[in-house]
Order: C-alpha cells, then sequence, then structure tokens
C-alpha cells in the first residue's frame, strides 16, 4: 500500500469470521470471503463493528516496527520494508545458556524474542496469549518433562504455528523425525545466525498458503500445497487435515534460504510412489486415454494437481519418446507397418513390424500405445499390454513370420497373444530399482510361463526354436525345455520362456528378459531341443534366434566368446543355423530370442518353422557376421530396428527368408556391446526393454535387457554355452540393479 | 571502555581459540554483544560456568551409584552438550558427545572415564573464561 493508501486493511493475523465474512489476513494480503468487507484506514479509525480486531491489528503493527514509529505511519511499510522484523518468536530450551545464546541471536535479527524453560509454560503462554501472540515456535528437541516431540505435536494440534525443532544433536533420524512430527525446520545449536535470519520464511510461507488455499476455492488443485500425499498418516496428517496446508512442512527443509517472498506453487516431488501410480493409471487407461484430468482422478492423490499432471505425462511422453526412438533409429522392417513401430521398443505396445501376426497369438497389435515401459529412473514400468502385443511378432520381439506363431513363445515377450494374460502376468511393475524388478519381472515369467506352457513340444527339433508346427508354442515348449537342459545355470529369467513359448497362443514372454534363468530349466521338459536350444530358450522358433544372437551381442559384451560358442552350437543345433560366434550376448539372446524377436535384421524376418537356421543367422550375428542389419554387434548400438538377428554372417539384414516380418525391429534390440539402450526390440515390451539395457555389453543402461531376474540368479561362473544365457541375464541384471538411473537424464 | 573490554577478551578468546579450547561459536558470541545487551557474554559464560559445574556435580554422584540411570545421566550430559556448543567451549562439547556414546552403551566405566575428562576440560576452560571475566572487569574498574 503506499503511503497515499486511504484504505488499510488491518486485520490480526488469522482467520476471523464475523457476520459472514470471513478474513484471513497474513502480513501478505487480506483475502475475503463473503460479507462485506470491514477496513479501517490508516490512523485506526474502522468501523465500528469491528474495532476490536483492528485495534489489536494496529498494535501488532506497532509492535512490530522498531518501536513506536507505527502510529500513523503506513503499516503497510512494515510488512513491506520490515518484516521480518518484529517477529515474534517464542524460545523454548531447558538449557538457560542455549536459551540466552538463542534470544541473542534472534534480537540479533531483529526479531522478538520471549523465552521459555519448558514445554508446558510455553503451551500455557500460547494458550493465554492467544497464538496469535506469537509468530513462530522454536524448541529444543530434548527437554525434561516435555521434549521438543510433544511439544511440537501439541501445537500442531491446538494452533497454526509454524515449529522449529533446535537441537545440539545433528543426527538424521532426530532430524526426520522432527520433520514428520511437522516441524517447519531443523536448526542443530548453536543456531548460526543466517539460519535464524530465514526463519521468517516459515512464517511466511504457512500465512501465504492459508490465504490461497481460502482465495482458491473452487480450484483448489491448482493451488495445493506441497507434495502431493499418497498416504499420510501420523502427527502430519492431523495437521493437514486440520489446516489443509501443511501438507508442505516435510519439504520445508529445502526451502531455506530462499526468498520466498513471492507466493510460489510448491513443487510436487513426483517421487517413486507417485510415479508408479501414475504409470500404473496412464496405463490402464491407456496411453490414448491418458489424459491429465483422468489421470488425477483415477490417482487420487490428495494435493496433486491436473497440471502437476499433465507436466510430468508430458514429460513421461518425452521420455518414451526418446527413449523409443533412439535404439529404433533405422527402421527397417520391413513391413511397412512395423516401421511405424513406435519406438518404444519398450516394449509397448508397439506394433512394430509385426508382419506376422502369425507370430504372435498376440495378434500384433500392440498394445496400444500403452507407455512403453519405462525404464530407468523411475523403475522398470512393464507394460502388461505391450507384451502380449506387440511382441507378438511385431513388437519386435518376435520376427515371427507371418505364419508363425510359433514364434510365440520366443518372443517370450509377446507371449501372449491376449493382453490379458500379460497384462496378469505382467502388471505394472514399476521399481526404481533394478533388482526389485527383476524378482518381480521373473515371478511373473515364472506366472506366465506355467500358464503358458502348453503345448509342449518335442519336436521340432531342428529349428531349435522354431516350432516346428506352425503353432507357435510349440517349438517354444521345446525350447523350453532345451533350456533346460541345456543351460546349465540357466536359472533364470527365462524361466518364463518357456512357458511362454510353449504356449501357441500366448508366448508369454518368454523370458521377460532377462529370466532366462531357471524358469526355463523347470518349465521346460527335456525336448528335443534341448539340446539345441541352449540358449535361446525364448525362442523355440528361429525367430527366438534370430534375436537372441543379436543380444546376445549386445548384451554380452563381454563375454562375447561365450556367446559365440553357444550361438553356434545353436546354430547347429537348430538346423544348422548357424549361430555365428556372436559371442555371448548370442547366447544371451537365444534365450531372449523371444524377446528379440525382432531383433535381427533389419527387415523383419520371418522365421519360419522350418527353417530356422535362416533364423539363426540372423540372430547370430554374433560378433562376427556382418548382419548388416543388426548391428548389433558391438559398436553399433542400435542395430537396425528391429532386425535384430544379425544372423552371423549372414545378411543380416532381413532374416533369411523365413522370418516373416514379424521380426519387427522394433527392437533392435541387440546392440552391439557398445550402444546403449536403445536395441530393446520393441517387440519385448517393457521388461525387454529393460534388460536390453542392461545388455548392452553392460555398458549403458539400454542394451536389451532380457528378461530380468534376479541377478543373483545368474551366476556368472561359467560361461558356458548352456549357461551363457544366464550368465549373460546376470550380468545384466547386476548392471542394472546397480546402474543408477538417473531421473534427472530421463527428464 | 566497552572497547577495551572487548580487547582484553579478544585476546583471551584468541588464545583460547588457538589452543583449541573454544572454536568459531564463541567468535560470534563476541559479535552478537552490542550496546543493548553489552554484558551478554559475560553473563553467558558465567551461566555456562556454573551450571556446568552443577552438572559434573550431578554426574558425579549420579555414576557414584552402583546402579546408575543412564538415561539421566544422559540428559545431564546433553544440556551441557548444548551449553558448550553455545559457547563454543569445544573440548567440552566433545568430550560430552563421547560421554553419550558410553551412555548409550551403558558402560559404567566408560562413562567414569569419560567424566573425569570432562571436568579436566571443563575446568580449563571456565577457569580460563573466569580470568577473562575478572580481566575484564579488571579493565572496566580501571578505567572507571
Amino acid at each position: 500500500m503506499g503511503s497515499n493508501c486511504s484504505l488499510h486493511l488491518a486485520w490480526p493475523e488469522g482467520k476471523h469470521l464475523r457476520n459472514d465474512v470471513e478474513v484471513r489476513w497474513s502480513k501478505y494480503g487480506l483475502k475475503f470471503t463473503g460479507g462485506e468487507i470491514i477496513c479501517a484506514n490508516q490512523k485506526g479509525t474502522v468501523l465500528p463493528a469491528t474495532r476490536q480486531p483492528l485495534e489489536e491489528g494496529w498494535k501488532r503493527l506497532e509492535g512490530m516496527a522498531s518501536g513506536d514509529r507505527r502510529h500513523g505511519k503506513e503499516p503497510a511499510a512494515v510488512e513491506e520494508d520490515n518484516f521480518p522484523e518484529g517477529l515474534r518468536v517464542l524460545a523454548v530450551d531447558d538449557d538457560r545458556v542455549c536459551l540466552r545464546v538463542l534470544e541473542a541471536v534472534l534480537r540479533e535479527c531483529k526479531y522478538k524474542p520471549t523465552g521459555v524453560m519448558d514445554g508446558r509454560t510455553a503451551l500455557k503462554l500460547l494458550r493465554e496469549k492467544g497464538e496469535d501472540h506469537f509468530d513462530l515456535v522454536i524448541t529444543d528437541v530434548h527437554m525434561p518433562d516435555m521434549d521438543g516431540f510433544q511439544l511440537l505435536e501439541l501445537i500442531g494440534l491446538e494452533m497454526d504455528l509454524p515449529v522449529i525443532m533446535l537441537s545440539v544433536n545433528g543426527e538424521k533420524a532426530t532430524m526426520y523425525k522432527g520433520i514428520k512430527h511437522g516441524a517447519c525446520d531443523y536448526i542443530v545449536k548453536p543456531a548460526d545466525i543466517k539460519e535464524i535470519r530465514n526463519i521468517w520464511q516459515h512464517v511466511v510461507r504457512k500465512n501465504h498458503v492459508a490465504v490461497i488455499h481460502n482465495r482458491s476455492d473452487s480450484d483448489d488443485a491448482d493451488q495445493r500445497v506441497a507434495r502431493p500425499v499418497i498416504g499420510k498418516g501420523g502427527a502430519k496428517s492431523k495437521k493437514c487435515s486440520k489446516k489443509k496446508r501443511n501438507d508442505g512442512e516435510g519439504s520445508d527443509d529445502d526451502k531455506r534460504g530462499r526468498r520466498r517472498n513471492t507466493w510460489k506453487k510448491p513443487r510436487v516431488s513426483w517421487t517413486g510412489e507417485l510415479h508408479n501410480r501414475f504409470l500404473e493409471v496412464v496405463y490402464r487407461l491407456g496411453v490414448d486415454r491418458a489424459v491429465p484430468k483422468a489421470i488425477l482422478e483415477m490417482m487420487n492423490v490428495h494435493n496433486l494437481s491436473r497440471e502437476n499432471v499433465a507436466s510430468h505425462l508430458q514429460k513421461y511422453r518425452l521420455f518414451l519418446k526418446r527413449v523409443t526412438d533412439d535404439p529404433m533409429k533405422p527402421n527397417h522392417m520391413g513391413d511397412s507397418s512395423e516401421s511405424r513401430r513406435n519406438a518404444s521398443y519398450m516394449g509397448m505396445s508397439h506394433q512394430g513390424v509385426l508382419p506376422s501376426s502369425a507370430l504372435c497369438p498376440c495378434g500384433s497389435h500392440n498394445l496400444n500405445a500403452a507407455p512403453p515401459s519405462i525404464l530407468g529412473p523411475h523403475g522398470l514400468s512393464i507394460q502388461p499390454r505391450n507384451w502380449a502385443m506387440s511382441t507378438v511378432g511385431n513388437g519386435g520381439l518376435m520376427p515371427d513370420t507371418g505364419s508363425r506363431h510359433a514364434s510365440g513363445p520366443p518372443v517370450g515377450l509377446f507371449a501372449n497373444t491376449s493382453d490379458q494374460p500379460m497384462q496378469d502376468a505382467f502388471p505394472r511393475i514399476h521399481f526404481r530399482s533394478g533388482k526389485a524388478y527383476h524378482s518381480v519381472l521373473r515371478q511373473k515369467l515364472m506366472e506366465v510361463n506355467t500358464s503358458v506352457v502348453p503345448s509342449s513340444h518335442p519336436g521340432t527339433s531342428s529349428v531349435a526354436a522354431e516350432m516346428p508346427n506352425g503353432g507357435q508354442l510349440e517349438p517354444a515348449n521345446q525350447f523350453l525345455v532345451q533350456p533346460r537342459e541345456q543351460i546349465g545355470h540357466f536359472s533364470g529369467p527365462m524361466g518364463m520362456a518357456p512357458s511362454a513359448m510353449g504356449t501357441h497362443g500366448d508366448t508369454q514372454l518368454p523370458y521377460l528378459a532377462g529370466n532366462c534363468t531357471n524358469p526355463w530349466q523347470n518349465n521346460v521338459a527335456p525336448s528335443s531341443f534341448a539340446g539345441s536350444m541352449v540358449g535361446a530358450p525364448l525362442l523355440p522358433s528361429s525367430q527366438v534366434n534370430v534375436n537372441l544372437p543379436q543380444i546376445n551381442q549386445t548384451i554380452f559384451a563381454p563375454s562375447s566368446s561365450e556367446m559365440a560358442v553357444f550361438q553356434n552350437e545353436q546354430q547347429n543345433q537348430m538346423a544348422g543355423t548357424n549361430i555365428n560366434n556372436t559371442t555371448s550376448v548370442d547366447i544371451y539372446s537365444q534365450q531372449m530370442t523371444p524377446l528379440f524377436n525382432m531383433a535381427s535384421n533389419a527387415a523383419p524376418v520371418e522365421m519360419t518353422n522350418a527353417n530356422f537356421s535362416p533364423m539363426n543367422q540372423m540372430m547370430v550375428n554374433g560378433g562376427s557376421t556382418s548382419s548388416p542389419s543388426l548391428n548389433l554387434q558391438a559398436g553399433n548400438p542400435v542395430a537396425p530396428p528391429a532386425q535384430m538377428a544379425n544372423g552371423g554372417g549372414s545378411s543380416s539384414s532381413a532374416l533369411p527368408g523365413h522370418l516373416d516380418s514379424s521380426v519387427v525391429p522394433p527392437a533392435q534390440m541387440v546392440n552391439g556391446g557398445g550402444s546403449s539402450s536403445s536395441s530393446l526390440p520393441s517387440h519385448l515390451g517393457s521388461s525387454v526393454a529393460l534388460q536390453t539395457q542392461m545388455l548392452n555389453g553392460g555398458e549403458g543402461a539400454s542394451g536389451i535387457l532380457p528378461v530380468q531376474d534376479d541377478p543373483a540368479r545368474w551366476h556368472d561362473s561359467d560361461h558356458q554355452p548352456t549357461y551363457s544365457t544366464s550368465n549373460f541375464l546376470e550380468d545384466i541384471f547386476a548392471s542394472m540393479a546397480s546402474q543408477d538411473f538417473n531421473p534427472d537424464a530421463l527428464w | 571502555m566497552a572497547a577495551t573490554m572487548k580487547l582484553s577478551t579478544l585476546g583471551y578468546a584468541a588464545s583460547m581459540l588457538s589452543t583449541g579450547l573454544l572454536d568459531e561459536q564463541f567468535q560470534k558470541l563476541l559479535l552478537l554483544q552490542n550496546k543493548s545487551d553489552p554484558n551478554f557474554v559475560a553473563e553467558t559464560i558465567t551461566l555456562f560456568c556454573e551450571d556446568g559445574e552443577h552438572t559434573i556435580g550431578e554426574l558425579t554422584k549420579r555414576l557414584d551409584k552402583q546402579c546408575v540411570n543412564f538415561d539421566e545421566v544422559a540428559a545431564f550430559v546433553h544440556k551441557l552438550e548444548g551449553g558448550s556448543a553455545s559457547v563454543g567451549a569445544k573440548r567440552v562439547k566433545n568430550t560430552c558427545i563421547r560421554f553419550l556414546d558410553f551412555c548409550k552403551e551403558k558402560s559404567r566405566d566408560g562413562c567414569l572415564k569419560t567424566l573425569d575428562t570432562l571436568r579436566v576440560v571443563f575446568y580449563e576452560v571456565s577457569g580460563k573464561f573466569k580470568d577473562m571475566l575478572q580481566l575484564e572487569q579488571q579493565q572496566a574498574e580501571a578505567t572507571k
């Protein structure tokens, strides 16, 4: 208010209800709702009805101004210029030395301290004089009788004052406790003057929040303070429910030192938990229908505004886009349809190429747009859908050639044709830590596997992965079996694969990336495959193989040799396909095959049942082959999308013949060791994606992560061909788990 | 007058600081003193010395028993820790921290040993404080 202002609204701070007028006054503004405005001029002349409060208000202003000058002067000046001078602080400490020093510091900051030596006296004073008599309370934590936390809670319950904890103990646990009980801040003794100078911010904050909350009744969401609270508990919630504005207390610590003269909407902090919920909702809604409003409603989180959600969603979308775009650069999928896959090899729904719908029982549809799983900082979110879908065939996981469905299993990822199963199998899983993801994933895979594996088919031998029968999964089964035998240690993740493969229709992701370990083993009954597919559990069909090699490469960068071996072996097994020496990656990829169906070459390779070999070739593109298409080989970060399997040597580009385009590049998963990320064959779906990441030769996060399983499961021990996959997976998991997904990087 | 006093105090403080008896908190205390409260430092450190002595007496009494109530002991030590931190008596504070560890462990021996150290350290600083105050007072009287 300028000096000429003739209208001065003065009210004691706080809330007053008079004649249907609700007035909230803080030093920063006045808010009125309903009724009339009652005011007084600068000189203090007020309408009679409100004389009382106004007088008090005046007094306060006077008190605040150092000295008496207020009288007759513009009170506004106090607010604007002198605040926080005169801040009335109640200091509580049982030690008189500390109390004295604290009071001295407060005085030095031009505040008005009142010192008491115990909590009871403090409460008494507060109750008697009214909470409006003080602006802020600073209390020691350790006091006989009533300790600081108790005082804090009582003040919080009875009145709305900011409370700062003070203690010589700077332990995090104590600080945490303080914040949890509702403290605005926690200062370590001896209180430094710089810190004390800033305490007024807590007062402002509280007031502002109150004002704003009152102001926007209709649109609270936008004005809500602080973090959205998914679940509150304890003292804080009492305060919150009571005041509707103390949510931000916990975060006050970070605000220290920052000038907060103007109201700024507190930032919503997207914690892992919150983000998970967000993802969950988004998935449920479906990418297409995930609009902020709907998301907000479904999330059902307090203090979250539509805007918060909208901006978060946008970030998420950008993230997805970035992630998917990357690996999938050249999308060669022969299929035009596939090209469309959207990147997300994360498996999302890309339909990816799947020319061969046959491949995936899932029909090739990708799941819709479901947002790809977000791997990474936010943990893994696996989109169930993706699995199902796209993987099949398109997703890239399965190169599945149209006719083959079989690849289903290999695809592992897409194991199931229907979303449903997938969805069940892979519920949204968001993890911040890779580890958790692995285990969940594995679990899921197991579930899937078990459910899936149906047809085990012993037969197909030659093609290891291939499913001789059109059915898709059959080969898978075999495949499954195989793993068991061959894969010695696989324990894991791939386990799923088997099951995935098994069923014809639903290729559940065979291995959710990485889980190539045991699960398979268990599930798989010895089958003819066994021998051959050592690594390739996932994809009995060639498709799988195809992918694998690629993946292997990527993933296994380190153990390439093993892979190579493996691959070769596989190749042999598989109807002679030649699995190239791709290194361990190959092996792995075998496992991953399902996942990667797509991988391999640029062109969707069609994996014909019959021929597995081509597939193998494709897959194997082990380091050596040229597989142009996928450059999985180390060094190629992102092989041509989709075609993962660069068959060893074989023309990588398109999987020889047989692969139906189902191999959807999306994944380009196999990233040559070097690349990071990318190649997650999209079909892999999120899980794969995740995996892929890891796979990259262990390097970057990206890469194809085969089904993840507990890293622990993977033992590093021997890189035998059979084992390699598991080993590989372990590596992946390990690297995943250890990876520090930096959310910032993602966003 | 005030300036003189301050100087001598500062001199004393400087020596205590350099020996590690005091830390920068004491300097801050000196800065806090101003016209409106000219005796702030003097009063504060006097209070510190008094309270500290009292605390040490209580601690000695409590630790003398066979059955020690470590919580009570810890409460006293904690108080002294806070006070010493507030005036900048670094060694006293650090000794209190160690003392608290022994209290947590419920080690009577540890506590007793630390109490001895505490006694030594405390009297060292409180002695110096008293000397400083005396010096100031003498100076004040001399300049009167």
